[in-house]
């Protein structure tokens, strides 16, 4: 106060002073003199302030450094700033010439130790790190900027303990299935939410109409975010810190921050990636002339008649005018690949002064698949600008636009590619074998055994050339903020901020399928066009009360943050699709059968109160607490609110004055436990309405009939958790660990589609409420950084580890009966099951044992001969004496005795007889624990990071070798195959060839692989160059870099990549998607 | 503050667009009127007439499968192998419309409270059309599963239990007969129209309905009394050969000797998909064919002159193709328009419909049908001379070209067995691929209390695994379909239907 008397003194005798003297005039003037060469400045800036430093008026300096200047009053101060020299602010009062001299800044320190504190969001407060009392974890941009990656989720997997990201395929743009923590919810969604600097960053509602799966919305969600654009991404995991997201955060909350202006001089930024990429080798198929043998065998075994097995098109037959076509070695597999390429442009452009920050970013970015006929091309761009009218008024706003093109294949063309037959050709050909231009297909009068062939299997190289489908997607969205301090902030805060944010989602899918791609006549199937517009438009405010209280007690530190949210969102969708239109036009707007047509708006709300709390005490003891009291549309009037509740605590152990002695080793030592509720909600609306929609006519009458059950019931999924937490420090944190342990129960579980007796009128329920669900799981998270330091070189480790335990606690019993279904006697099928206190995902099936050597029994041929053996290995005989011959669910319509050559199906309890008595757990499809690992290498300006991740004790069904060896169908085969069993007496693990007929694929663990894997995900390698050296190409930052990504996948699962998704039931199945590919990128950013 | 959150959830609440909520419905006679078009409405859904052709054709001896069809779960019916997996042992389509109807008998007397033009005797009228189509609809599940859920209560909220057990036959068959007397005496004798007499329920389709479940029940007087009821109306005629009755009857549709007739039109896009892929259309061969043994070549059912032809109209307006060198036939019953004929009658060319302009409507009854069952009722009471005139009388319809003196002779037809057999070759004539021929078996069978003369019948098609398929419906309980696995999960209360509930 002393201090304070003494500068206001002076000034207000000045002031008083100047009032008398220069009353009538208060231009001021003056020069500005460097300190150093007492030479004038010019372009200085010369700004009048008021007293919460608002911009009132404003000049610079001229070329010799002086300046005039009429200002507003002169209680106001005189602010003088320059780039490279320190600033002066002075009080204006009476003085009328300010002859400044500018000190200038000095460039160089020597040994300065600068020890801030780094802060980090805990979703309401921006607190420091030791302050956390949540499960969180925070991922730098800097991790991952030298990947050329289209989203962030693949820039998350194996990054975030207890994040498992799979993904969907390799396809360019496909999706991710993301689960934090396990699965929450067996059928409504466990895909976390993602917030994008605070803003609930949704997919659109898909409550009236299905796109195609929830997790291609998500990616494409995901994809309209460029990955330059990220600074950091925190990973929130126990319900403590999702409650304030209430019913969004049952899933945990991926929460993402953007790059914003930064305070200096105005930089430049240019990168440019260049990625190019190969598909991982897959199965080897059968070529051309193995694949006809084989059909040939395939066809005679069952009913041993040549007959059958004549077929013309693998009869090499030279009367046949399509031989040509049919007497090809074609590799489909290698025809559908390709090299795909990937360029990625990126420009920035940020800086800033005082009052006001921008950056303004582009991106471009386009990459071609290494599967034929996709593309996919991104413009992303982001404006952010922020504008401080005074100390206590701020304004953010931020821009950002991206277009989506995305060309995808129409079908599967890997699928197809392994399955079509590969002794025809791809181009139709002469009879001189040479090729035409046209495609081939099979002809309508191709042999009726092939019609599956000819029908279902459209030729790949043609479906990607003639047919379309394309996916556009624009997205806009403005966020304006502003914000106002009642008072000095840095005394104590009380804030006010209001928030807007828009989301604009506009997406079109266009596909077309034509005429000659059909092996059919004409019919309304032909020259199919179809497209799908929906409009979504998203809005949601909140304004924000803070207050940061100053105690006079420096023991107690307190942050309140109350805040009042509202969101809407609407969407509208438009399909259309014709057929029949004549050859030629491609749009779905000419005249043909109108096949399909629909239209649909769809609206939600919510809002919520949310009131959060941290508490500090003596710096070490920390209490958060945090209540949400929520509201949603999408439940009755009586169920439409929730309170959403989270405690934390934390103990800064290391703190305590006993252990002061310690503090050289021992420097954080954190106990954090959590409490905290959270919620789900179904994914549509009006649930909770007996809803009447238009049918259509009869005689002329409109008809209007009953959509639904009325659910009067509905409600909130409600998901409770604890979480241990534990942070531990070594050696001023260059050891750093956490460690949390969760138990998470999820009850009321939403259940989508629950099937109820349809004699109800009403096949299913669309959701319902229907039981109850347990995670128990650990984390553990270890970072050494510069763990190693050798003179210039630094070697750092960080990884990761996670498991849980999912337990089904509690199910309404017709939700069990209707998972669990009899068993079926079907190849290919594996039974699945959902017990209670069991864990979801557990597949079921028989034991193979290899296949019978022989057909008919001889002393020495048991277990080689099909022929029922006792416990003790002895051969069963009947009344008559006779061996037992083994068979296949005896008594049932499905009965088959077994030959020689057929599958040996372990009979566990040695009644000769093979059915569901038999089938035993054959594993599971959760990891026992997964995770990532990453060592980090510096040496002088050279970086490199090799980074992996990993899935350790998962079970994988092998459906696309099973597809690809039971030797069934008319699909190709892998060349495995050709180790079948022939003839009696061979020796081999191949079944004999069968088409329609025998059980030699049932679900058994022939198919069933360990899915583990530890996949180096990406080798980056970069080199900055030392900024003396390039400055002279007034340049601050040029470095290069290489990554390698996805080179090396040690595991021993036969397919081609171990990544599967989660199938139904949590089963995950390996269905052939297009695997991820390896690629490499190179790199150049510049920074000027 | 309470006031400020009463108004936050008004905020929250919102309605769908484009959808009525059910506090905004049943206001008036028109929105009575809609849901009860929507019962007809999903009765003309592809996969209802689906199942009446599964149920009532599939497993007789008129059709087997065409075998370039790849229908597993058609030919696996034919076979007899019918699986609870199957999709056609699902039921769902018809207490969809049950629903429908449970809904409107428990909602439009609110409406009729509030539409003051909403008089008692329309709300009636209209209780009866709804009463008529529950009836109808059960009587089919009775007649394929037997026993099922008799729930004449709507569901509206999932506080309700749906998990409901079966009742017996006679149960719900009591329940219907009670229903359709109520419904009959409100009915409408006619809508003003053709179209809606003949495609709504109307005071005649009320009665013939009655009829079919009299005679079911081996009633056979109270079958006669609605029989008569019926014929006596002089509305409904016969459709004379000189009057094309292929033509009248199948091709322009609604014709006066039809009944009730589910209403197809391009207009509405209800293209009757059904019959298209099941019996084919111009340029598609359909799942199934007529046997060619048992129906197509059969010289006692359909009489052979001496040039060696078929003298029976329905023989050739029902059947097309087959050649000298080729024994394949098709359906041309729905699929066709009209048959054109040379004076001698032995070339006739076939004339398709398109299914997409003009598709073909489905019969459920018509005036034969009322004459024939009263035949078979009459035959049961042992009155066979009124029964034969019945039967002659469509009989002489279709054989426009024979002296009457060739009609069918009294006494070659002298005793029970063989009037039964007369009757029912009868109307497998006039009925063949209407969904009516199996459950003509079955009646005979129930009748019997034995398989027998029905497999003699069934497997006179099957050219091989006679004895397997002989053995399986030995049983009688194998005359009826599973109930569909799905439906035993979703409900704990059902229990399989004998003969399925063993080891299958």
């Amino acid at each position: 106060m002393k201090n304070f008397a003494g500068k206001l003194l002076p000034v207000l005798a000045m002031l008083l002073m100047a009032h008398n003297l220069f009353a009538q005039d208060n231009l001021i003037r003056g020069r500005i003199i460097s300190d150093g060469d007492g030479q004038g400045i010019a372009g200085v800036n010369i700004n009048e302030l008021d007293p919460t430093n608002r911009f009132m008026s404003g000049t610079i300096t001229d070329m010799n450094g002086d300046f005039s200047l009429k200002i507003k009053s002169i209680g106001d101060k005189l602010k003088i700033s320059f780039i490279g020299f320190e600033a002066k602010t002075l009080p204006i009062g009476a003085q009328k010439v300010f002859n400044v001299r500018l000190k200038e800044k000095s460039t160089t320190f020597d040994d300065i130790v600068v020890t801030s504190k780094k802060t980090t969001s805990n979703g309401a407060f921006d607190i420091p790190k030791r302050e956390i009392s949540t499960a969180i974890q925070k991922v730098s941009a800097k991790d991952f900027e030298d990947l050329s990656i289209a989203s962030i989720d693949e820039a998350l997997q194996g990054r975030v303990a207890g994040l498992d990201i799979i993904s969907a395929s390799g396809d360019v743009g496909s999706g991710t299935s993301m689960r934090i923590r396990g699965i929450t919810s067996i059928n409504s969604g466990s895909e976390p939410l993602i917030v994008l600097n605070g803003i609930i960053y949704d997919a659109p509602s898909s409550s009236s109409f299905d796109f195609t799966t929830a997790n291609q919305e998500q990616f494409a969600d995901l994809l309209s975010v460029n990955v330059s654009d990220i600074e950091s991404i925190t990973v929130l995991k126990d319900a403590a810190s999702t409650a304030q997201w209430g019913s969004r955060g049952a899933n945990g909350v991926i929460s993402i921050q953007t790059k914003r202006g930064v305070r200096g001089k105005t930089k430049f930024l240019y990168s440019y990636k260049n990625s190019g990429a190969v598909q991982p080798k897959g199965m080897n198929m059968l070529t051309g002339n193995d694949y006809t043998m084989l059909m040939k065998e395939a066809y005679f075994n069952p009913n041993m008649s040549d007959r059958t097995s004549n077929i013309r098109e693998f009869n090499y037959d030279r009367t046949n005018p399509d031989y040509e076509n049919y007497n090809n070695n074609t590799d489909w597999v290698s025809a559908v690949t390709q090299y795909g390429n990937t360029n990625d442009h990126f420009v920035s452009l940020s800086g800033g002064g005082e009052r006001a920050r921008f950056s303004v970013t582009g991106g471009y970015y386009d990459k071609t698949g290494t599967v034929i006929g996709q593309n996919l091309i991104r413009y992303s761009s982001r404006v952010s600008l922020d504008y401080a009218v005074s100390d206590r008024i701020k304004f953010f706003t931020e821009f950002s636009f991206t277009d989506n093109s995305n060309k995808e294949n129409y079908g599967g063309l890997l699928e197809t590619a392994y399955k079509i037959m590969p002794n025809m050709s791809i181009y139709s050909q002469n009879p001189d074998g040479t090729n035409t231009e046209n495609f081939f297909k099979m002809p309508e009068n191709a042999s009726i055994a092939l019609k599956d062939q000819r029908e279902k299997l459209i030729n790949p190289v043609a479906l990607a050339t003639l047919a379309n489908k394309n996916v556009r997607d624009i997205r806009i969205i403005p966020v304006f903020r502003i914000q106002y301090d009642f008072t000095d902030p840095a005394i104590q805060m009380l804030r006010f901020e209001s928030v807007v944010s828009f989301d604009v989602n506009n997406k079109s899918t266009y596909s077309y399928l034509p005429k000659e791609l059909i092996s059919q006549s004409w019919s309304k199937d032909v020259n199919k066009a179809s497209t799908l517009d929906t409009k979504y438009l998203y809005l949601s405010t909140e304004s924000i009360l803070m207050w940061s209280p100053k105690f006079e007690n420096t023991d107690h530190a307190l942050n309140i943050r109350g805040s009042f949210q509202l969101g809407t969102s609407t969407s509208r969708y438009q399909s259309i699709e014709t057929s029949g239109s004549p050859n030629g036009i491609t749009a779905s707007t000419a005249s043909g059968y109108v096949s399909n047509f629909g239209t649909g708006p769809s609206e939600s709300r919510w809002m919520a109160f949310l009131g959060t709390m941290h508490y500090v005490f003596k710096d070490r003891y920390i209490a958060d607490f945090t209540l949400r009291r929520g509201g949603s549309t999408k439940f009755g009037n009586n169920r439409k609110w929730g309170y959403f509740p989270g405690i934390s605590f934390a103990w800064n152990i290391a703190d305590e004055p006993f252990l002061e002695g310690s503090k050289k080793w021992l420097s954080t030592l954190k106990f954090r436990p959590s409490w905290g509720f959270s919620g789900n909600e179904p994914k549509a609306e009006y649930l909770f309405y007996s809803m009447y929609s238009a049918y259509s006519n009869y005689l002329g009458i409109p008809t209007i009939r009953p959509d639904n059950i009325q659910m009067t019931n509905l409600r909130w999924e409600k998901v409770t958790s604890w979480n241990l937490g534990l942070d531990l420090g070594l050696f001023d944190d260059i050891l750093y660990a956490d460690f949390n342990f969760y138990h998470k129960h999820t009850e009321d579980m939403l259940f989508e589609k629950l099937s109820i007796p349809s004699s109800s009128g009403y096949g299913i329920l669309s959701w319902e409420n229907a039981g109850t669900m347990d995670n128990d799981g650990w984390e553990l998270n270890l970072q050494g950084n510069k763990l190693l330091k050798i003179g210039d070189f630094y070697a750092g480790i960080v990884l990761n580890f996670s498991n849980y335990i999912n337990t089904i606690i509690d199910l309404k019993q017709s939700i069990l009966d209707s998972y669990n279904t009899d068993y079926t006697y079907e190849n290919a099928k594996y039974m699945s099951r959902l017990q209670l206190h069991n864990a979801y995902g557990s597949i079921y099936g028989f034991r193979y044992k290899g296949v019978y050597q022989y057909s008919e029994y001889e002393p020495g041929r048991e277990g080689k001969s099909p022929f029922a053996l006792d416990e003790g290995g002895q051969i069963i005989r009947d009344a008559n004496g006779k061996p037992l011959r083994m068979t296949f669910a005896a008594g049932k319509t499905a009965e088959y005795k077994f030959k020689g050559g057929d599958a040996i199906y372990e009979d566990i309890n040695h009644d000769g007889n093979i059915n569901e008595l038999d089938i035993v757990y054959l594993g599971n499809s959760n990891p026992l624990f997964n995770g990532g690992v990453q060592f980090k290498f510096n040496y002088k300006r050279l970086s490199a990071t090799v980074f992996s991740n990993y899935r350790i004790g998962n079970k994988i069904v092998n459906m696309a070798r099973m597809n690809a060896e039971n030797m069934y169908s008319n699909n190709n085969q892998a060349a495995s195959v050709n180790w079948r069993w022939r003839k009696d007496g061979d020796v081999t693990s191949i079944p004999r060839a069968l088409k329609e007929s025998g059980y030699n694929f049932l679900g058994s663990d022939r198919f069933v692989e360990d899915g583990s894997f530890v996949r180096i995900k990406n080798i980056q390698l970069n080199y900055s160059f030392d900024p003396k050296l390039i400055k002279q190409m007034n340049l601050t930052q040029l470095s290069l870099y290489v990554s390698i990504n996805n080179p090396v996948v040690f595991t021993k699962y036969s397919g081609v990549d171990p990544e599967v998704n989660y199938g139904s039931m949590g089963v995950s199945t390996d269905n052939s998607q297009t695997p991820s590919s390896k690629y490499f990128t190179v790199g150049v950013t510049i920074t000027l | 503050m309470t006031v400020m959150l009463s108004s936050c959830t008004d905020w929250l609440t919102i309605q769908p667009a484009g959808k009525v909520v059910l506090d905004n419905y049943w206001k008036s006679e028109s929105d009575v009127e809609n849901v009860v078009a929507a019962c007809y409405r999903s009765m003309v859904e592809e996969n209802y007439v689906k199942k009446l052709i599964v149920y009532g054709e599939l497993r007789s001896d008129n059709v087997t499968m065409e075998y370039t069809t790849n229908q597993a779960d058609l030919t696996k019916i034919n076979e007899g192998n019918i699986l609870p997996t199957n999709p056609y042992a699902s039921w769902s389509e018809f207490y969809q419309v049950i629903n429908y109807c449970n809904i409107i008998l428990h909602y439009a007397p609110d409406a009729q409270q509030i539409d003051p033009y909403f008089s008692m005797a329309k709300l009636n009228a209209k209780m009866a059309e709804v009463l008529a189509i529950r009836a109808l609809n059960y009587f089919y599940l009775v007649r394929a599963f037997g026993q099922v859920p008799y729930i004449t209560k709507a569901s509206l909220s999932e506080v309700q239990n749906f998990e409901i057990a079966k009742s017996s036959e006679d149960v719900i068959l009591d329940g219907l007969e009670a229903d359709l007397i109520k419904a009959e005496g409100w009915a409408m004798t006619s809508y003003g129209n053709t179209a809606s007499n003949k495609g709504r329920i109307t005071k005649n389709a009320i009665r013939a309905l009655l009829a079919d479940i009299y005679l079911w029940r081996n009633k056979y007087d109270e079958c006669i009394t609605y029989c008569d009821k019926v014929l006596i109306d002089n509305s409904l005629n016969l459709i004379p050969a000189d009057l094309y009755t292929y033509e009248t009857v199948f091709g322009i549709k609604n014709s006066r000797e039809s009944i009730f007739e589910l209403q197809f039109s391009a207009t509405n896009q209800t293209y009757n998909d059904a019959v298209n892929k099941f019996y084919g259309t111009y340029s598609d061969v359909g799942y199934l064919n007529p046997v060619v043994g048992t129906v197509c070549e059969n010289k006692e059912l359909f009489d052979v002159n001496s040039d060696n032809q078929f003298t029976d109209l329905r023989r050739k307006d029902y059947i097309y193709g087959g050649t000298s060198n080729s024994k394949i036939y098709y359906i041309f019953k729905y699929c066709g328009l009209f048959r054109s004929e040379s004076s001698d009658g032995k070339i006739y060319r076939y004339y398709f419909r398109d299914a997409k302009s003009s598709p073909a409507n489905w019969i459920i009854y018509r005036l034969p049908d009322i004459m024939l069952m009263k035949a078979e009722a009459l035959v049961q009471q042992g009155n066979f001379l009124p029964a034969l005139h019945l039967v002659n009388t469509t009989y002489m319809r279709s054989h426009p070209t024979i002296a009457p003196a060739d009609t069918l002779n009294a006494s070659s037809f002298t005793t029970k067995m063989e009037m039964e057999e007369l009757v029912l070759k009868e109307r497998q004539r006039e009925f063949l691929f209407e969904g009516k021929r199996w459950f003509d078996l079955m009646r005979m069978a129930r009748r019997d209390s034995s398989t027998d003369r029905l497999l003699v019948k069934v497997l006179s098609k099957y050219t091989a695994n006679l004895g397997e398929i002989g053995s399986k419906l030995k049983d009688m309980n194998a005359l009826y379909f599973p109930i569909s696995e799905s439906e035993l999960n979703a409900n704990s209360k059902l229990v399989q239907n004998p003969y399925y509930d063993k080891e299958y």
